[in-house]
């Protein structure tokens, strides 16, 4: 027997947690994150396998096309270590990295660039219209205790369950979370609304200002539901702004 | 001047890295870009504007997957610190100047982006080199890959920051200069149209049926904090 049955210790999980924020690190499009998978996977190498060719088969498996949000990796990781450690056949860890592709990349997607980090955004910059830079650093930290929690949190959920993680990624926290996200900033668009229009109420010329701030945020929605490119909506708004401008000598 | 200019670099190198490569703490969001420049360059109210304009501009970049989309962490290094520079020459031409940086800050995030592309194509490289020494074992190899791939990105985020200051000093200065005649009044409230895109990318966000009594909700909260 070329192996032997050695215990990952806290202190492993940890450091392999610590490289976790390097899984996207030489990412390239034929298989997106596998070189900063396997980098973070290397502390494992020498310490699951004794064997150079089983190094080699190690290596190499983890170099296979994967995909995850970089948030959500760790729920990965930390299930791969625990097949890893309990001699799982290749085929399967293999197997069951393809299976957790789909779902890793849709919940993170949904959660963090669709629901969580619009919606701190935008309560970024109502504090930061009260409060100036403070505003700025407090959704820094916010955003920042949340990444470093559901890092940490896939990392421990990923080597308690192994194979039984999708389980974890199906019900429960990242639901939940994504869930109160969106309500979370439909609540503070509602307020940012509210205190953009008041801002603009004590300035002069505010009826002009008001109809052409409706008019923009309907031309950007409708272009959004079209799927139109927003690098020209941008354009087009701004045109059509100094067009008013010139034509109308309004706002 | 040139210390600014290689500090505001590093900081794009910075700002890069934290793009796409290593932690993504939102560093490279431009509501945070925005003021370091501003602190850098000693205008952090400047700054402060520029970041939350590109914020509101770029609200809808996602760097999901495979998809290429522009890059406004290294526009926004380049728009602000251009915004505070061409302010120091021209203090009464801001409107002006902020309508320039918003027009070339959109452009410079679009080649941004193309050379986000590049980079990812460059790490195929990268890619293969770590087959190859896999093949062979060679764990520390493996290692200093990272480095590679680290510095390729930070190098990305530096070249481009400082070589988009240098376009701006070059074209835009004289830029302000030749349309000197068009009056302030004209560009006055030019943020509007990016407020505009904000707000509109907010709503498509959060704006669905299931999520509108939560933004009832919030337009009550907003006028409570208003009146009271």
């Amino acid at each position: 027997m070329h192996t032997h049955m050695r215990k990952i210790s806290k202190f492993d999980l940890f450091r392999l947690y610590l490289r976790s924020f390097f899984v996207q690190t030489g990412w390239a499009y034929e298989r997106m994150i596998a070189f900063g998978f396997l980098w973070i996977l290397i502390p494992l190498t020498k310490k699951l396998f004794s064997s150079m060719q089983e190094q080699r088969d190690f290596l190499k498996r983890h170099l296979l096309s994967f995909n995850a949000n970089p948030y959500l990796a760790s729920y990965a990781l930390g299930a791969v270590t625990k097949l890893e450690e309990n001699k799982t056949p290749p085929q399967q860890i293999i197997r069951f990295k393809d299976m957790l592709r789909g779902p890793l990349g849709a919940l993170g997607d949904n959660l963090i660039w669709q629901n969580l980090r619009p919606a701190l955004l935008i309560l970024g910059l109502i504090l930061t219209d009260r409060f100036g830079v403070y505003g700025v650093l407090s959704f820094w930290l916010i955003f920042n205790l949340h990444q470093v929690y559901l890092r940490a949190r896939g990392m421990v959920k990923g080597y308690a369950l192994g194979l039984g993680v999708s389980s974890d990624l199906a019900r429960g926290y990242l639901q939940n979370m994504t869930k109160w996200s969106g309500r979370m900033g439909a609540v503070l668009l509602g307020i940012l609304f509210v205190l953009k229009l008041n801002q603009m109420r004590i300035q002069p010329l505010q009826l002009e200002k008001f109809i052409f701030l409706f008019l923009f945020i309907l031309l950007s929605f409708v272009s959004f539901k079209r799927n139109k490119n927003p690098n020209y909506t941008i354009l087009i708004l701004l045109a059509f702004f100094l067009l008013m401008k010139a034509v109308v000598g309004l706002i | 001047m040139i210390q600014e200019l290689i500090l505001i670099s590093i900081f794009g190198g910075l700002v890069a890295l934290d793009r796409t490569e290593a932690y993504q703490t939102m560093l490279s969001q431009p509501l945070l870009i925005g003021p370091v420049v501003g602190f850098v360059l000693g205008d952090l109210p400047g700054g402060l504007t520029i970041g939350i304009l590109f914020q509101l501009a770029y609200l809808w970049v996602m760097p999901i997957g495979t998809a290429s989309f522009p890059d406004p962490a290294v526009g926004t290094v380049v728009g602000s610190s251009g915004f505070i520079l061409l302010n120091r020459l021209f203090p009464d031409r801001s409107n002006l100047i902020l309508l320039l940086i918003l027009l070339f800050g959109i452009l410079f995030s679009l080649f941004a982006g193309w050379t986000l592309i590049k980079q990812r194509e460059l790490n195929s490289k990268l890619l293969m080199k770590a087959d190859l020494y896999a093949e062979r074992v060679k764990i520390t190899r493996l290692g200093h890959l990272l480095f590679w791939g680290l510095s390729g990105s930070f190098l990305r985020g530096f070249v481009i920051v400082a070589s988009g200051i240098l376009c701006i000093l070059i074209l835009l200065k004289p830029l302000v200069r030749l349309l000197s005649f068009i009056s302030e009044l004209y560009l006055q409230n030019v943020e509007l149209p990016i407020w505009g895109l904000g707000i509109g990318t907010m709503v498509y966000l959060f704006g669905r049926s299931k999520n509108l009594l939560w933004c009832v909700w919030g337009v009550c909260l907003g006028m409570i904090f208003v009146f009271f």
